[in-house]
């Protein structure tokens, strides 16, 4: 199973108008590293798999795969910073948090508390 | 000021009322939506339908509003051979920053999706949803839908719409795909309160009126638990 999706049209929609909405509030004259550094911060909690994040890690942290792994039937993979996953046939999504953020960090520091054994202990945290 | 859509029966009257009385309580909310779900199922399933139709809401409106409508179509139609059922929770984030008179403009990305699945074409889309307000949600949901799915019909089904958002809604799209938009409601209101909330809409914010405000995003409706566990044994 590869969890890993296409963007969808809503994605592609939620990248651009966060770009042209980033540009229509800054000033005049902008460092683009300020620019991409905005950019990322407004769509830091958006799970949109297209922009990636400016710093996130390369791989998943192995307290958390060693708890996702004990999960049956869950699939997950890092995707642009994004970790996407799969549950079955009728479930997927994105973690809005990227990889490495705070955000992220909260959720690896959860699951490892919490360990949940099935798709239905872990479902609540994935969204 | 409200104006109610033609037709709208004593049974729709009273349920628009209860969402708006602060008095109601958490139970009395929730089985007002799920009344108005049936309801609006009833003018849904007069149409034309199809034999594939996907009925698509977020995760607050599952369990009541979306399963009123899924049970009208499901049990007293005929017209749909099979309702793939689909439920997102969409991120929120804001995309151009309030300034002056103008407000926000936000975009709601799924983050996370429950979708029984359904060909590669459907006959039919249905959007359900509690109340149309800036049209982000159902905007996002539509365009999450029809490049995969390519519906011929798209019905967004709500209790209340705010005045002017189906108008707002069309122009978002191509010509192609907003001629086929179908909106079905009960009440059209023309107000904003100060929080921002169509007023007397859906009597404020329905998170907190459904009492799942605490879970917020991490909310599991029953009714993806109970649809996903029947689709397994099926599947089984």
């Amino acid at each position: 199973v590869n969890p890993k999706r296409d963007p969808t049209d809503s994605d592609l929609l939620s990248t651009a108008t966060l770009l042209l909405g980033t540009w229509a509030d800054s000033p005049n004259r902008i460092r683009l590293s300020n620019f991409l550094a905005e950019v990322a911060k407004r769509a830091g909690e958006g799970g949109t798999p297209v922009i990636r994040p400016l710093q996130s890690s390369r791989r998943l942290p192995r307290k958390l795969t060693a708890v996702l792994d004990a999960v049956p039937g869950f699939h997950y993979s890092l995707e642009k910073g994004f970790m996407q996953w799969q549950y079955g046939s009728t479930d997927s999504g994105c973690y809005r948090h990227p990889c490495g953020s705070p955000g992220f960090d909260d959720f690896v520091r959860r699951q490892v508390q919490r360990q949940p054994k099935t798709y239905d202990d872990l479902e609540g945290e994935l969204a | 000021l409200r104006r109610l859509a033609s037709k709208v029966n004593p049974t729709a009257k009273t349920a628009l009322g209860l969402l708006v009385d602060r008095q109601s309580s958490v139970e009395i909310y929730r089985d007002a939506f799920y009344r108005l779900g049936v309801l609006l199922g009833e003018r849904v399933g007069r149409s034309r339908l199809g034999k594939s139709v996907m009925l698509v809401c977020t995760s607050e409106d599952a369990d009541f509003l979306a399963r009123g409508i899924l049970d009208f179509i499901t049990e007293r139609t005929s017209v749909a051979d099979h309702v793939a059922f689909a439920c997102f929770w969409h991120a929120r984030l804001t995309a151009i920053e309030a300034r002056d008179e103008q407000p926000a403009f936000d975009v709601a990305p799924v983050v996370k999706r429950y979708e029984e699945p359904s060909g590669d074409s459907i006959d039919s889309l249905i959007i359900a949803k509690s109340i149309i307000s800036s049209s982000c949600v159902v905007r996002h949901a539509l365009l999450d839908v029809i490049g995969r799915k390519r519906p011929k019909r798209i019905f967004i089904a709500a209790p209340v719409i705010l005045r002017g958002a189906q108008d707002r809604l069309r122009e978002e799209f191509p010509a192609d795909i907003a001629r086929r938009f179908q909106f079905f409601y009960f009440a059209e209101d023309d107000e904003k309160d100060a929080k921002g909330n169509v007023s007397p809409g859906i009597g404020g914010s329905v998170y907190e009126r459904l009492g799942i405000a605490e879970q917020g995003l991490g909310f599991v409706p029953l009714l993806v638990r109970e649809r996903r566990s029947r689709y397994s044994e099926i599947r089984q």
